[in-house]
């Protein structure tokens, strides 16, 4: 393995590997633009030039390969004047928008500058001014902020494959841009917002939503589809600003998906279900009388939205009352970008997790059937799912039911025809573990206070477990999970998952406990 | 009691009867009451007759908050937000949307702030970067419901 | 609108496309079917073009904007394209551009109303000793003044359209008349060029043409003994760089992937206008070229990339090469033995950088002419990733000349570490402007004065500008000097600060305004920068905006050095040397030039600034105004 020298300190690295990444990994902070990791490097922005043994100029490490004996001087003066004379072109025809700019407080350009520049300027002439319009349905670009990284172009052609993005014009009028006829829309187009290192390209939902530094942000795990994105949320006075993805090369590297960020309405809603009604106090009485009477009197309906620890739980509920479990899901498009990353057909996020808590992942039809049969005289729906229409034979058929209980998320016709109902909270609103389709388990995390009396699932039904007797308390989130997968807790789960034994890339045996 | 340093302690010991009495009548602490309350009545008076006689404030009094506008009349506040980041009170509020005119991107929909919380330190005023808000000399303040006291986007662009 | 082509033009574009490894390579062909089929390159053209090829439309968008020479929808039937660079800026451009200004009423990039006329402004055309001038849609115009511009818009606008396409109108401006000054010294490779027919086969075959590669061919001998005398006969590049030819040929990686060799037929570099010459009278010398060199270095396939503002160099190398194919002396079977070799001309988009030999391979890989990162340099890994070997027209032209007499005979000429013959292109305020080919080695002064015939009218030299106009300027006491005058070869000028670059001689008499021709200059570098890097996108710009304010008197003394200081650091930091073409030109008249600067300064400038500014020269902002 070739030896090279980073500042005088010697370092072996794996041949090929780029000198800024040799130089990131020693944790060395190079400034940079148009360098992203997961795409192949542009050196256009210069901003990244060191000062190599092998050569006179200075280099662009995000290009140049490390090789035995190379020495690499990441500071010093020559280096540090070339950051300088960098930004300050770069700066010249850049619009001073920072007031007005949503990157401000995330933006490479200001971080860059407030840390080898000093606020000066020398130039004085007129700014190249270039258009701000709407690159397609979902992102707005203000063409004069551009500083030409090509980040967004490369994303759309490497990674995406639908190259609708070019770099357009020539020399300080370049600009991405789009064919005038065929807009920026592909299912994963909004990763570009999030590589742009200046605030050139926007997206439209978030435009002027919030300051970010006034923003909290938190890690979870996207609910839109089994892949399980790792995301990260950014919460401003209990709303969700937005999501974007986190790093996680065994799941979805550096990216997420368009639905991903934008299926979120529900969670603030005009539907949402935010109060109780009927008397949650004897639920567990009645539901064991009912049981009482003979097997499978008692009829769950669930959703493969449920977290390991309600799916668990869940289990236990039905045990004790001898119910039969339907899950109902959803499904929709599997699709796959150019570089192989793909959106799942399974639009749940933990349908893997149930699975491994029942064995069998059920669909809702034997509970259906047992409903309007006469057979389950007591239904408990417990549902996460936003959006969910329950069928019109169920919705006709729940009319017989002696007891009809719906703890779910949004009101629904099913909720109006209850006994009892529980308002709960969303994916948005709790912890709780997912195990996506590759099998790796993975945490989400409350992002906002629940509305109105929203309650976790959790404590509903440890509740109910304590009212049948089975359960002594209601214990936290975690250790329920603890509980239900006694080799894992959070801290293990970590922000980028375990993987459990029954799937392919197991690395780890781990597998989920039993009572 | 010898070597007493407390400051204004003098223990004098009167001479003579009528010293003597006079000390045991307060009439020389009496009197000394009254030399003071004289010199206080005949003392210049800080105090103003509100509101026939007003105060005028020095220059850079800082009072209430007014939003400005330009010679076109159109708000200067391109909802930047620099002046609730600067706040130590944490009193400002703004909400940000498009601006309804075509030489500016952005305009604040809202700006809401609590002169309840402010603490009237001007820092709002230092940090705009587009001379849209400032700190007038206007000391008057009166409400009658702590709801008044929020003042919304309307009534800073119109005082 | 949505555009197909008929299938006889879908068939034409397929055997375009298998002339190149790689399908994209056929796009920039494909955009010139598209002008040809429907006289411009407009949106649903490039949609069409897009699915032709396998690209997306956003690509073939981003191409067509790069170059400046596709014709779009909004141009008129007639474009007058006025050269303004600085050799055709020296002879009076400017005030051919504001009499046709005047005369159509139209400004910069407008059409007449009409839609018959549009009138641009372009950048050096690779004409200069026929300054100043221009081109009438795909023709030149030399020596433009108002009467001769009068004849043709008057002759463009009786000439009746008929059945003519849309796109360029019917009429042309007649065919250029080719010169050559008379010159004490024996060309080599213009030995022929005014000979009548010397562009035909015939011509060529007469004076011994093809022989030497036919001999080469045939012989079979080791290819690397070609490069062997190529590199004892120490040629360098033509082109610019001047790097030994036979040095870059031994580079070439030693793998099993294709060769290809590329020629550089791009000249843009303002004050050059030696290779057009050479392709448009004597284009077999070139091919026997190519055959020669790509035998040397093993390769099957050669492209001759040609700018895109010579469609006549292109159809006359397209013509040669057809007459070589059908007499066998290319394809399968050259000279009818085992060894292949196919040329296919590729026409450029108009862009300078396109002459940068990484810009001109991403150029022809049919994307913006966007000069790669090196290392690798392209004889390692060049077109396609593969080892590609880029010559200047002139340097492959004097390939067969030195195969056929020896490295010896080419070291007869020259100097010892310059040998051979170089053709120079003067332009500029001499007498006689025009191609002098002389061998490398004699002083600037003979060349100016003996056999350029001195000032014009009688003046005094001022300056010259060396080897193109990105070579740093001597001064006339420099080039005047007695003792140790200064030569034209590669070594003389680099130890006098400068360079012999592509040998365009640009000669400026005492009436010349440095700052103003500077500025010019630097409109050029800005205009042809490609964007990618951030020093020179923003840079050139940024030093041509301060130049103008020089030359319009709105500049404080404190921004000479200013000028000097952001030039200088461009240089070093960039992917390619553009930038350093734009900086080290820029230091070198601010240096040797700096009392003009400061002239300027007190704002009293030679010229009618009023005027300019009306006539849209960079109005500038108050200096002192944020």
């Amino acid at each position: 393995m070739p030896k090279i020298k980073i500042d005088g300190k010697e370092v072996e690295v794996v041949p090929g590997t780029r000198v800024i990444d040799a130089c990131d990994h020693e944790g060395l902070d190079i400034p940079r633009f148009c360098y992203h990791p997961g795409l192949t490097p542009a050196g256009n922005c210069r901003m990244c030039l060191v000062k190599v043994s092998n050569s006179r100029k200075l280099e662009v490490s995000c290009v140049y390969p490390c090789s035995e004996g190379l020495e690499v001087t990441t500071s010093g003066p020559e280096v540090e004047a070339g950051r300088k004379a960098v930004l300050e072109y770069m700066l010249i025809n850049h619009p001073l928008d920072c007031p007005i700019c949503d990157k401000a407080g995330e933006c490479q350009l200001q971080d860059n500058t407030a840390e080898h520049r000093d606020g000066l300027t020398r130039f004085v002439d007129p700014k190249v001014v270039k258009d701000t319009k709407d690159l397609g349905p979902q992102i707005k670009i203000w063409g004069s902020r551009c500083i030409s990284c090509t980040r967004c172009v490369r994303f759309c052609e490497e990674v995406v494959g639908t190259g609708e993005l070019a770099m357009t014009q020539r020399g300080d009028h370049q600009v991405a841009d789009v064919h005038p006829e065929i807009p920026l829309d592909n299912p994963m187009s909004l990763n570009v917002v999030d590589i742009c290192p200046v605030g050139a390209l926007i997206d439209k939902d978030f435009l002027y939503a919030s300051r970010v530094w006034f923003t909290k942000r938190t890690d979870t795990v996207c609910a839109g589809c089994s892949k399980g994105c790792n995301i990260v949320a950014t919460v401003h006075q209990n709303d969700i600003k937005r999501v974007q993805p986190r790093e996680n090369h065994a799941v979805n590297h550096y990216w997420m998906c368009d639905a991903g960020r934008q299926g979120l309405d529900y969670v603030k809603g005009p539907n949402r279900l935010k109060l109780h009604r009927g008397d949650r106090k004897t639920l567990a009485a009645k539901l064991s009388a009912i049981a009482a009477r003979g097997p499978a009197r008692v009829g769950i309906l669930a959703s493969t939205y449920a977290t390991v620890e309600e799916a668990y739980l869940l289990k236990q509920v039905a045990d004790q009352l001898g119910a039969r479990v339907g899950f109902i899901g959803r499904g929709g498009d599997e699709w796959t970008a150019k570089n192989g990353w793909k959106i799942e057909a399974d639009k749940t996020p933990n349908r893997a997790g149930v699975a491994m808590v029942f064995g069998a992942v059920e669909g809702p039809e034997a509970i259906l059937a047992g409903v309007q049969s006469g057979a389950i005289q007591a239904l408990l729906v417990v549902n996460g799912m936003p959006g969910a229409t329950y069928a019109p034979e169920l919705l006709a058929a729940a009319k017989k039911l002696e007891l009809l209980a719906v703890c779910d998320i949004e009101k629904s016709p099913l909720s109006e025809a209850a006994h009892v109902v529980i308002a709960s909270t969303t994916w948005a609103e709790k912890d709780g573990v997912y195990v996506n389709s590759t099998g790796r388990v993975q945490r989400i995390q409350p992002l906002i206070v629940s509305q109105g009396q929203a309650r976790s699932d959790v404590a509903t039904l440890q509740e109910i477990l304590v009212g049948l007797g089975v359960r002594r308390a209601v214990l936290s989130t975690e250790a329920v999970f603890t509980e239900a997968v006694p080799a894992l807790d959070y801290a293990k789960v970590g922000s980028q998952g375990v993987v459990l034994a029954s799937s392919p890339e197991a690395t780890t045996t781990v597998s989920l406990g039993a009572k | 009691m010898a070597n007493d340093d407390r400051v204004g302690s003098r223990d004098v010991e009167p001479k003579g009867f009528l010293a003597k009495t006079l000390m045991k009548l307060y009439v020389p602490s009496v009197l000394s009451g009254m030399k003071k309350t004289m010199e206080y009545m005949i003392r210049p008076k800080a105090t103003l007759q509100y509101p026939e006689v007003k105060r005028v404030t020095r220059k850079g009094y800082r009072g209430e908050h007014r939003l400005k506008q330009d010679e076109q009349g159109r708000m200067k506040c391109v909802a930047c937000f620099m002046c609730q980041t600067a706040c130590p009170a944490e009193c400002i509020e703004i909400t940000a949307g498009p601006s309804p005119w075509p030489d500016r991107d952005k305009a604040p929909v809202q700006f809401r702030i609590d002169m309840m919380k402010c603490i009237y330190c001007g820092m709002c005023e230092e940090a705009c970067p587009c001379d849209a808000i400032e700190l007038t000399e206007t000391y008057t303040q009166v409400s009658t419901s702590r709801e008044e006291k929020i003042y919304d986007i309307n009534r800073l662009l119109s005082n | 609108m949505i555009r197909e082509f008929r299938p006889e033009v879908k068939a034409e574009l397929e055997l375009i496309c298998a002339r190149y490894p790689e399908r994209e390579a056929a796009l920039l062909p494909a955009m010139r079917l598209l002008e040809r089929e429907f006289g411009c390159v407009d949106n649903g053209g490039m949609r069409h073009v897009a699915d032709l090829i396998g690209v997306s439309p956003a690509k073939v968008f981003g191409v067509l904007t790069f170059y400046t020479h596709f014709r779009r929808d909004s141009d008129g039937r007639y474009v007058f394209q006025v050269c303004s660079t600085l050799p055709c800026a020296l002879r009076g451009s400017e005030k051919v551009f504001d009499y046709l200004s005047d005369k159509l009423g139209i400004g910069n990039g407008e059409t007449t109303p009409d839609g018959l006329f549009t009138l641009k402004k372009v950048e050096c055309l690779a004409n200069c000793d026929q300054a100043p001038c221009g081109q009438l849609n795909e023709d030149f115009l030399d020596v433009m003044t108002p009467e001769s511009m009068d004849a043709m818009i008057a002759e463009a606008r009786s000439t009746p359209f008929g059945e003519v396409l849309p796109g360029f109108g019917p009429f042309h401006p007649p065919s250029q008349v080719y010169h050559l000054p008379p010159n004490p010294y024996k060309p080599v490779l213009l030995a022929h060029v005014l000979e009548p027919g010397s562009d035909t086969m015939e011509h060529y075959l007469a004076r011994g043409g093809y022989q030497i590669a036919e001999q080469i061919f045939k012989s079979g001998k080791n290819p690397d003994e070609v490069i062997e005398t190529v590199f004892q006969a120490g040629l360098r590049g033509r082109g610019g760089a001047g790097f030994p030819t036979g040095q870059k040929w031994k580079f070439l990686a030693k793998n099993d992937k294709p060769r290809y060799l590329v020629v550089n037929a791009d000249e843009s570099e303002p004050g050059t206008f030696k290779d057009k010459l050479l392709i448009d009278r004597d284009p077999h010398q070139l091919i026997e070229g190519i055959l020669c060199s790509a035998y040397a270095i093993k390769s099957k396939t050669a492209y001759i990339y040609i700018r895109g503002e010579m469609p006549f160099g292109a159809r006359q190398l397209d013509r040669a090469i057809q007459d070589a194919y059908a007499k066998g002396f290319l394809g399968k079977n050259c000279f009818g033995t085992d060894f292949a070799c196919d040329i296919t001309v590729h026409r450029g988009g108009g862009a300078y950088i396109c002459g940068e030999e990484t810009g001109l391979l991403s150029s022809l890989e049919g994307g913006r002419g966007h000069p790669k990162i090196k290392p690798p340099f392209p004889a390692v890994e060049g077109a396609w990733r593969c080892p590609t070997i880029v010559n200047n027209v002139e340097t492959i032209s004097a390939v067969p000349h030195i195969l056929k007499h020896g490295p010896e005979w080419f070291r007869s000429f020259g100097t010892e570490k310059s040998p051979g013959t170089k053709i120079f292109s003067v332009s500029g305020h001499v007498v006689r402007p025009g191609n002098y080919e002389l061998p490398l080695g004699v002083t600037m002064k003979e060349l100016i004065y003996d056999i350029c015939g001195g000032i014009r009218d009688g003046k005094k030299l001022k300056a010259v500008i060396p080897g193109g106009s990105s070579s740093p300027i001597l001064t006339a006491e420099e080039v005047l000097r007695e003792e140790n005058p200064i030569r034209l070869d590669f070594d003389s000028l680099a130890q006098n600060g400068s360079m012999l670059g592509s040998g365009g001689l640009i000669v400026m008499d005492e009436d010349t305004d440095m700052v103003d021709a500077l500025w010019n200059l630097l409109r050029f570098y800005h205009h042809e920068s490609c964007g990618q890097c951030t020093p020179c996108r923003e840079g050139t710009g940024w030093i041509e905006k301060i130049a103008g304010r020089f030359a319009m008197g709105d500049a404080e003394a404190a921004e000479i050095d200013m000028l000097d200081e952001i030039a200088w650091g461009m240089v070093g930091r960039t992917i390619c040397v553009l930038a350093d073409a734009a900086a080290m030109p820029t230091r070198a008249i601010v240096k040797k030039f700096r009392a003009e600067f400061e002239a300027h300064v007190a704002a009293t400038p030679a010229v009618d600034r009023a005027a300019r500014a009306a006539a849209g020269h960079h109005p500038s902002r108050n200096a002192k105004a944020h």
